[in-house]
């Protein structure tokens, strides 16, 4: 009876102090994920290569959002610490011109999952590749002009404004708001490089307007995913709600802060000083998939959502919820030499983007 | 042997399991639990040895440490209390 008090006692005490030990520094955290990153991508390391073509088997389309993700964290990097920009800024033409000559090779097809030629789009295009080129063709000229990224800029514009509901298909008669958030977000930068931040403020304020009448009336997030016609085919989900909520901070603060504030109170979830986050409200139950990655059964903290999860606190400033999130990395990442052992290469691109964000959206706001 | 002195053993094996496959690089091997690991179905189970060794290390194998501290302290104390009253005066 006695070591069954003391057994009670010591878990107390031991499991509400074990995130101390787990508790890092944001910016060392980044540190070490930054220096493995731009060694990676610079020297065009052999494992970088394994690891996107291993990303690549599981979903092409992560090998675009890793290209992504490692070209927005360089240029917060870039701005951070003027010393090393040439370098980061070697390594962000390095992947962007790695991946338009990979679409003009292969066509959009090659960061599509196979469905993607199941049936012809509607519109022409996915919203998903040009988005991301797209944003990253105008963060790397938001931190020093390069290339003229108008095309792909004029492309995705066109494409949201042709969709009957201002969206875009990210697939065939698929909208993803992930996909049509980003191309947003790298209209703005984009006008904001030239010096015209407002230049589109008119669609903006349309693509709003027109996204509010989309929103799930029992938790008031954005849907996941419709259709070319606006008709909701997968309800809030984590894994998009947090980036979009981040990337539509340069477009529309007011509804970002919304989104991410129903998202917290929805999705989030923390035990002694660790914080996680669900993929789906309660509302909207729903089930693992190639784009959720894994759940943890009974406490539900999603892999993929936690990830994206940590750009969004960051993007909001949400210091309470990012240390939170960043002792769980600690405790169940399985950090080694720069990298989570626990993830993958767009993993550790998503959490560097989310520890290294802040200058560049700053200065296209 | 004790209760005690069984779990400090057997808890003891947990430890040492988990340094042998800390500096065998198993800790490389945990890709698994987000599902993609490349490599083999001796690599997945190298890397669930791994997570479950680390998981009891960190959260379970403490709380027992520091339960068997709590129980010998309490019954030094509970023996120091029954010399001190059964003393003479």
């Amino acid at each position: 009876m006695r070591f069954a008090v003391c057994l009670l006692v010591a878990a107390t005490v031991w499991i509400t102090s074990l995130h101390r030990w787990f508790e890092r520094d944001p910016a060392e955290v980044a540190s070490a994920l930054a220096a493995r990153q731009l060694a990676l991508w610079e020297r065009r390391d052999p494992a970088l290569a394994d690891s996107l073509a291993h990303l690549r088997r599981t979903n092409p389309e992560w090998d675009l959002m890793a290209r992504m993700f490692a070209v927005l964290a360089f240029a917060n990097l870039a701005l951070r610490d003027p010393a090393l920009r040439p370098r980061y800024l070697a390594a962000i033409d390095d992947i962007v011109d790695r991946t338009i000559a990979d679409v003009a090779q292969h066509g959009v097809h090659y960061f599509l999952l196979p469905y993607s030629r199941r049936q012809p789009f509607i519109d022409g295009r996915s919203v998903f590749v040009d988005g991301e080129i797209a944003l990253m063709l105008a963060a790397r000229n938001l931190v020093e002009p390069r290339r003229d990224p108008r095309g792909w800029i004029d492309r995705v514009v066109g494409a949201i404004e042709r969709g009957p509901v201002l969206l875009a298909e990210s697939y065939p008669d698929e909208v993803w708001l992930f996909c049509n958030s980003v191309a947003l977000a790298a209209v703005r930068l984009h006008d904001a490089s030239e010096g015209a931040p407002d230049r589109h403020a008119a669609l903006f304020a349309r693509w709003i307007a027109s996204a509010r009448t989309l929103v799930d009336p029992t938790t008031g997030l954005l849907p996941a995913k419709t259709s070319y016609r606006g008709e909701v085919l997968e309800g809030p989900e984590g894994s998009t709600l947090w980036l979009v909520a981040a990337m539509l901070r340069v477009v529309d603060d007011e509804l970002a802060r919304d989104q991410y504030a129903r998202a917290r109170a929805e999705l989030r979830g923390g035990f002694a000083g660790f914080g996680w986050a669900r993929e789906w409200p309660a509302s909207w139950p729903g089930t693992d998939d190639v784009d959720s990655g894994p759940t943890v059964p009974i406490i539900g903290a999603n892999a993929g959502s936690s990830g994206l999860a940590l750009v969004g606190a960051r993007a909001f400033g949400d210091d309470v919820f990012v240390r939170e999130l960043v002792a769980s990395l600690g405790f169940a990442g399985f950090p080694i030499d720069g990298r989570y052992a626990a993830g993958n290469q767009l993993a550790d691109a998503v959490i560097l983007y989310a520890l290294a964000s802040g200058p560049l959206w700053e200065r296209a706001r | 042997m004790t209760i005690r002195r069984l779990l400090l053993v057997i808890h003891a094996a947990i430890v040492v399991g988990f340094v042998v496959l800390h500096l065998a690089g198993a800790r490389a091997y945990v890709g698994f639990l987000s599902g993609t690991l490349s490599g083999g179905a001796a690599e997945r189970f190298v890397g669930l040895a791994y997570a479950l060794a680390w998981f009891a290390v960190v959260v379970w194998v403490p709380v027992v440490a520091i339960a068997v501290i709590l129980d010998v302290a309490c019954g030094t104390l509970v023996k120091h209390r029954r010399w001190r009253r059964s003393a003479p005066p």
